[in-house]
């Protein structure tokens, strides 16, 4: 949908008004508010209406990926459906809401907060959903990579059968505990994460058969025993906060691996990815693209050089949820750079 | 985003706040994003001042409260649970609401404590001033607060974590991610620390003005004359030579903010430079002969207290 469309329609729907205006949340009622709530009290109106008002500038911006909409599309029953997930999973099953009256000092740092806490909604729901898939794809590399993959114990349920390396000799199955199991996953680094571009639709694995087989090759080894799927399930929930896979999931064959998308190169997409970046990221990208080095970069902003290091790898983060692979991540960089530098007038 | 940028309601409103413009001149992300995205509509604000909440009148320090503390310049609070408090600050351990990233130094706090998940970073401890502690959260009970304790003194001592606490897998290698997470989070809650940590390891004013001074890298231009600086060097405060509000001018170039840990720098560094009147010399005789308790405070020293006025907020 256009973005003007969408934002005359979520003016009529998405805002509560009064005498035709907004209404804004004070300082003194956030302070009542985050104490009524934390006494145990339900969702009150007014605070219901600056939550659907938060998520309804998001939605107006027009800048979300589709690949966020729960069906590949944003229209008025995703954009429903989003903020109610959004409301009743993420803000008060799981208490987020309480969190974001804690942070916010007054009323215009909660309205920052609960923008930035719904676009993360957004794009965790997403990468949470693929759980399923990549658990899929995870059975049906063990058992089509005879040469890599070798399944030592058998087991009805496949779930139950335990896997080590191809050239492994009678092997011990593993019986450590689940946080060893955690840590050697945590331990085994840095893996690059499967993203959608700006017009996917489909369903698709948070790591690409590459880097899955990689991790799992270098969880066997690290650990020297046999694997069930179910602890590599295990491993990777924890490693790459996932959903639980529902058990019929497992029984299933594998349907083929469903592919990406294109990255969409647009203006959009830009904004998109700027609104995602922190200002110091920003710097530090724009910084990087004149050729200066890291050092002389955290001079100038006043921090150590192993903090730009990681700022430059959190917005590489940021870019990467919205290409297909990392070799759209340099052309994208580029076009937000100059989005930066178009000519325009001064705010 | 950061706590520093404004929300995208703040950037796309029709008339930006001063202190916004200001923002813009320095960071291209929120100039461009304020050049690119449409107008939106103001929400309508109540009458001036009417909805402002009171000033922070939080009851003092306890044990195993967890607090919501502030920081000038900041607009997020950091919920951290407090150990070790005094009169002037207390040692906070922050939480986090990032669960999955929690270590074995990681305390993990249920939902029923807090109404959601969190994580209590034991390795990122600090201490706060006291003045920084906003607003009293919630308490937690003595079991749990002691368990944070022990997390503390095992982590400080070098000790292995407790086999008893709910921690998160502990961290095996250098390429772990969650050490990139780590660092991001003490860069982060360094906002929270930075305002009151010299005051707080300060013995005497003079460590005070040493230590901004290192981190000012030097006297700051025009704001100190040679004799306020033998004084201080000396920890030694005549107050007929030195006003206030010159005192007040350096220590605000050095960023130390108002405290009563400082009040209370700066009422020694008075005594040192003033012999003590009769009835002064003869209360402070019947207190070292014991018949007074020691814990009655002075009263509140003038020049102290229009020093504290004219300082920043912490």
């Amino acid at each position: 949908m256009r973005s003007k469309e969408r934002a005359e329609r979520l003016r009529s729907v998405g805002r509560v008004c009064h005498g035709g205006r907004a209404l804004a949340l004070t300082d003194l009622q956030l302070v009542q508010l985050r104490r009524r709530l934390r006494r145990g009290g339900g969702l009150p109106d007014e605070l219901h209406a600056e939550l659907k008002e938060a998520a309804g500038r998001v939605f107006r911006l027009g800048r979300l990926p589709r690949v966020y909409a729960p069906q590949g599309v944003w229209n008025e029953q995703a954009e429903e459906d989003a903020f109610h997930g959004w409301l009743t999973k993420r803000l008060e099953e799981e208490g987020a809401l309480q969190a974001l009256l804690d942070k916010a000092r007054d009323a215009a740092a909660f309205r920052y907060l609960a923008e930035q806490n719904f676009r993360q909604y957004l794009a965790k729901a997403r990468e949470r959903s693929e759980s399923q898939n990549l658990y899929k794809r995870l059975s049906a590399m063990l058992r089509s990579e005879p040469e890599q993959f070798r399944c030592f114990r058998e087991a009805r349920r496949p779930q139950d059968r335990w896997w080590g390396l191809a050239g492994w000799e009678e092997p011990e199955t593993f019986g450590g505990s689940d946080e060893r199991l955690e840590a050697q996953a945590w331990g085994l680094g840095d893996f690059s994460v499967f993203r959608y571009g700006a017009t996917a639709g489909q369903l698709g694995p948070v790591l690409k058969t590459p880097e899955l087989r990689r991790f799992i090759t270098a969880l066997l080894s690290a650990l020297q025993a046999c694997l069930s799927l179910t602890l590599m399930m295990r491993a990777l929930q924890s490693r790459f906060q996932l959903d639980d896979p529902a058990p019929e999931a497992l029984d299933e064959e594998l349907a083929a691996a469903g592919s990406a998308a294109t990255s969409l190169m647009d203006r959009e997409t830009a904004t998109a990815i700027l609104i995602e970046l922190s200002g110091r990221q920003t710097k530090i990208m724009l910084a990087r693209d004149e050729g200066r080095a890291i050092t002389n970069i955290a001079e100038e902003l006043g921090c150590a050089a192993g903090t730009v290091s990681n700022e430059q790898d959190a917005a590489l983060e940021v870019f990467r949820r919205h290409v297909v692979s990392d070799d759209d991540l340099a052309p994208m960089v580029k076009k937000v750079i100059d989005l930066v530098y178009e000519p325009g007038e001064d705010p | 985003m950061t706590a520093e940028c404004p929300s995208i309601t703040e950037l796309t409103a029709r008339e930006l706040p001063d202190g916004l413009r200001a923002h813009l001149e320095c960071c291209p992300r929120c100039r461009t994003l304020r050049r690119v995205l449409p107008e939106a509509e103001t929400p309508a604000a109540g009458a001036a001042g009417e909805g402002q909440a009171p000033a922070a009148t939080a009851p003092p320090a306890r044990r195993g409260a967890v607090f919501a503390v502030v920081v000038e310049g900041m607009r997020e609070r950091l919920p951290a649970i407090v150990f070790e408090p005094d009169d002037y600050g207390a040692r906070v351990v922050p939480l986090s609401t990032e669960v999955a990233y929690a270590s074995d130094w990681d305390l993990l706090l249920g939902k029923q404590l807090l109404g959601y998940a969190a994580a209590a970073q034991v390795w990122n401890h600090g201490r706060v001033l006291r003045e920084q502690l906003a607003e009293e959260l919630v308490e937690l009970d003595d079991s749990f607060s002691e368990l944070v304790e022990r997390m503390y003194t095992a982590f400080t001592t070098a000790s292995p974590p407790l086999k008893e606490a709910p921690t998160g897998p502990p961290m095996l290698t250098e390429v772990d991610p969650r050490r990139r997470f780590q660092a991001a989070s003490r860069e982060h809650v360094a906002n929270w620390w930075r305002r009151g940590e010299t005051v707080l390891a300060a013995a005497t004013l003079s460590d005070v003005i040493r230590a901004g001074l290192e981190r000012a890298g030097g006297w700051p231009a025009a704001s100190a004359d040679d004799r306020m600086l033998k004084q201080l060097e000396r920890n030694r405060l005549d107050r007929a030579a030195v006003p206030a509000r010159e005192l007040a001018r350096l220590l605000g170039a050095l960023q130390i903010p108002r405290s009563r840990a400082l009040g209370r720098l700066v009422t020694q560094a008075l005594a040192a430079t003033t012999r003590p009147s009769l009835p002064q010399a003869q209360v402070l005789a019947r207190r070292r002969a014991g018949r007074i308790p020691a814990q009655r405070r002075p009263q509140a020293d003038p020049y102290v207290e229009e020093l504290l006025a004219l300082l920043p907020a912490p």
